[in-house]
C-alpha cells in the first residue's frame, strides 16, 4: 500500500489528464455530432450522404485504429499534432458519430405533425431545427448523451497505447514498478468509477430538470 | 416517423456498407501499412530468425523431482507461458506460420523440451501488466517475456536467472547530432516502451521526459516523425530497427542494465530449482550460445555470443 502513496503524484496527474481529455473531447463530439445530425436530416442531398458516410465509416472502425491513424499516419501526411490533442481529436471524432445518431433519433422522436405544422405556417428549416426540433429532442437525449460521455471517458484509456500519460498509462507504470497489479488496477477502477458516477448523477439531475410535463 | 422507411431501404444500406468497406477503408488501411523505406530496403534480417537448430540440440531433463507445477505441465503436455510476440529478436510472431521466433521464445521451447521431452509451448501474449497475477493464480507456468528481475517483483514471484542481461541504448533521427551523451537527454522527450526501458531511462536520466508507446514500430515512427527527440530501448532492438530504417540511427550511448529472468510461481520453490538447473545445463553445453547467435546475434549482424550471465547474481534471483 505504501507504494501507492509514493506514486500518488503520478496517479493523480494521470487522473487529471483523463478528466482533461474527456472535457476537451466531449464538447468537440457534441458540436461535430450536432452538425452531422443536422446534415443527416437536412433537405440537401450531398450533405445527407456525406454525414451518413462519416457515421458509417467512423462508427464501424475500432477506436484504437482511429487513434493510431491520427497519431502515426497524420504526421506522415505532414500534420504533426501533439499527442494530447491527437487523442482529443480521435476521441471527439469517434464519439461524434454516436452523438449524431443520438441527436437524429431524438429528433425523429418529435411528432412529425409538429414539423408539418411549422412548415405550413412558413417557418424556414433553420428555425424548425432551433425552435421546434432541438428543444424537444434534447430532453429525450439526456441519458444517451450521458452514456456517450461515459464512453468517451473510458475510451480515453486507449491513450495508454499511444503515449498519453493518462490514468491507465500511469497505472501500468505503477504496476510495472511495484508489481502490485490488484492495488494498481483497483485504483484505476476507482478513478474511472468516480468520473462516471459523477456523470451519471449529473445526467439524472439534468433529466429531472428538463423533464416535460405532458 | 422514419421507421417504415428504414425497413424498406435496409438491403440498400447493407450494400452501401459493403461498398464503403471496399472503397474507403481498404485503401486507407493499405496506405497506413505502407513504409517506403522498408519496401525498398534489403531483406529484413529479423524476419528470417529461426531458433530451430538450437532447440534441436537442447537437453532433456532426467529424474526431475515431482513438483505441483511440473505435474500440471506434464498432465497438460504443454508449457503455458506468458511471452512476447512483437519484439524482433526476442519473440516475433510469424503471421504466416503462427510460430514465434526469437530468444525468449526459444528459451520457452528449450524449457518445455527439458521438462516434458518436446518443445510444446502455449504462449499467452499482451499481458505484461498481469504477469505477477498470472503466475500467482497459475494461469501460466512461467513468464519468459523480457521480464526484468527486480526486488519488488521478487516479493511476488520466483526468478530463475538472469538468463540474459541487456543494456539500454539511444536512437535519434539520422540527421540529429545534438545528442552525444546520456545527459543530453535531460529535458528531452524520449520514446520508450513500458517496462525495462522506461525504468532504466528514468533511473539514469530523471530529467528526461519519457513518452510510452506500446510497440517498437510506434517508437520508431514517433522518432522518425519528430514527435520525440530520441528513443531508448535495449541495444538489440535499436540495432535491429535502425538497420531497416535509415531515417533513424543508433548512437554510441549505452547505459543501465536489465537482467532478464524466468518468472515462476512463488509457491513452488522446488520448480525454481529445476529451472535453474535447466539454465545451468544449456549455458554449460553451448545451447544458450547457439540460441543467442541464431536470434539476438542475427539482429546484431552476426555477432558472436557473449559469456552467459552468472546465475543467481541478481538480487531477487
Amino acid at each position: 500500500m505504501s507504494a501507492l502513496f509514493e506514486h500518488g503524484d503520478e496517479l493523480w496527474s494521470g487522473f487529471v489528464t483523463t478528466i482533461l481529455l474527456t472535457l476537451c473531447a466531449y464538447p468537440l463530439a457534441l458540436v461535430l455530432g450536432a452538425v452531422l445530425a443536422v446534415c443527416r436530416i437536412s433537405p440537401v442531398g450531398p450533405l445527407r450522404v456525406a454525414a451518413r458516410l462519416y457515421v458509417d465509416v467512423v462508427r464501424n472502425a475500432p477506436l484504437l485504429l482511429i487513434l493510431v491513424m491520427i497519431v502515426f499516419a497524420l504526421p506522415d501526411a505532414g500534420l504533426l499534432i501533439s499527442l494530447f490533442w491527437s487523442l482529443v481529436l480521435g476521441l471527439g471524432c469517434y464519439s461524434a458519430a454516436y452523438v449524431c445518431e443520438t441527436i437524429r433519433s431524438g429528433i425523429r422522436a418529435v411528432d412529425r405533425g409538429q414539423v408539418e405544422a411549422a412548415r405550413a405556417i412558413g417557418l424556414p428549416f433553420r428555425r424548425v431545427v432551433t425552435d421546434l426540433l432541438l428543444p424537444q429532442a434534447l430532453r429525450a437525449m439526456v441519458q444517451p448523451l450521458g452514456t456517450i460521455l461515459i464512453n468517451t471517458a473510458l475510451g480515453s484509456a486507449l491513450g495508454a497505447a499511444v503515449g498519453v500519460s493518462e490514468l491507465t498509462s500511469e497505472t501500468r507504470t505503477f504496476n510495472l514498478e511495484s508489481a502490485e497489479p490488484v492495488a494498481a488496477f483497483l485504483t484505476a477502477a476507482v478513478g474511472y468509477l468516480a468520473i462516471n458516477l459523477a456523470v451519471g448523477l449529473g445526467t439524472r439531475l439534468l433529466e429531472r430538470r428538463v423533464r416535460m410535463r405532458r | 416517423m422514419a421507421t417504415p422507411q428504414c425497413a424498406a431501404v435496409w438491403p440498400r444500406r447493407r450494400l452501401l456498407r459493403a461498398a464503403l468497406v471496399a472503397a474507403g477503408v481498404a485503401p486507407a488501411l493499405a496506405a497506413c501499412g505502407r513504409r517506403p523505406a522498408e519496401v525498398a530496403g534489403p531483406k529484413l534480417d529479423y524476419t528470417t530468425i529461426d531458433q530451430g537448430p538450437a532447440i534441436d540440440r537442447g537437453p532433456v531433463g532426467v529424474d526431475l523431482p515431482d513438483t505441483p507445477t511440473l505435474r500440471r505441465i506434464r498432465e497438460r503436455g504443454t508449457l503455458v507461458q506468458s511471452g512476447v510476440h512483437t519484439f524482433p529478436g526476442f519473440g516475433l510472431e510469424n503471421p504466416r506460420t503462427g510460430n514465434i521466433a526469437g530468444f525468449d521464445a526459444g528459451m520457452a521451447q528449450l524449457l518445455a523440451k527439458y521438462l516434458i521431452g518436446r518443445p510444446s509451448v502455449d504462449t499467452l501474449v499482451g499481458s505484461a501488466d498481469a504477469r505477477e497475477a498470472m503466475l500467482q493464480n497459475h494461469t501460466v507456468d512461467a513468464v519468459l517475456s523480457t521480464y526484468t528481475i527486480t526486488a519488488n517483483r521478487a516479493r511476488l514471484v520466483n526468478f530463475a536467472g538472469p538468463y540474459l542481461v541487456v543494456r539500454s541504448g539511444v536512437a535519434v533521427a539520422a540527421d540529429d547530432t545534438g545528442i552525444r551523451t546520456l545527459q543530453d537527454l535531460a529535458g528531452q522527450v524520449v520514446a520508450v516502451q513500458p517496462g525495462a526501458a522506461d525504468e532504466a531511462l528514468r533511473k539514469a536520466v530523471p530529467a528526461a521526459r519519457p513518452v510510452r508507446f506500446d510497440q517498437i514500430t510506434q517508437c520508431a515512427a514517433a522518432l522518425r516523425q519528430g514527435r520525440v527527440r530520441a528513443w531508448s530501448a535495449n541495444t538489440a532492438i535499436l540495432l535491429g530497427r535502425t538497420a531497416v530504417d535509415h531515417r533513424i540511427r543508433a548512437t554510441d550511448i549505452v547505459f543501465g542494465r536489465s537482467p532478464f529472468g524466468i518468472g515462476l510461481p512463488k509457491d513452488d520453490p522446488a520448480f525454481k530449482q529445476i529451472v535453474v538447473e535447466f539454465l545451468r545445463q544449456i549455458m554449460a553445453d553451448g545451447t544458450w550460445r547457439r540460441l543467442w547467435e541464431l536470434t539476438v546475434g542475427v539482429l546484431l549482424g552476426g555477432a558472436t555470443a557473449p559469456a552467459p550471465p552468472e546465475l543467481g547474481s541478481e538480487p531477487g534471483s
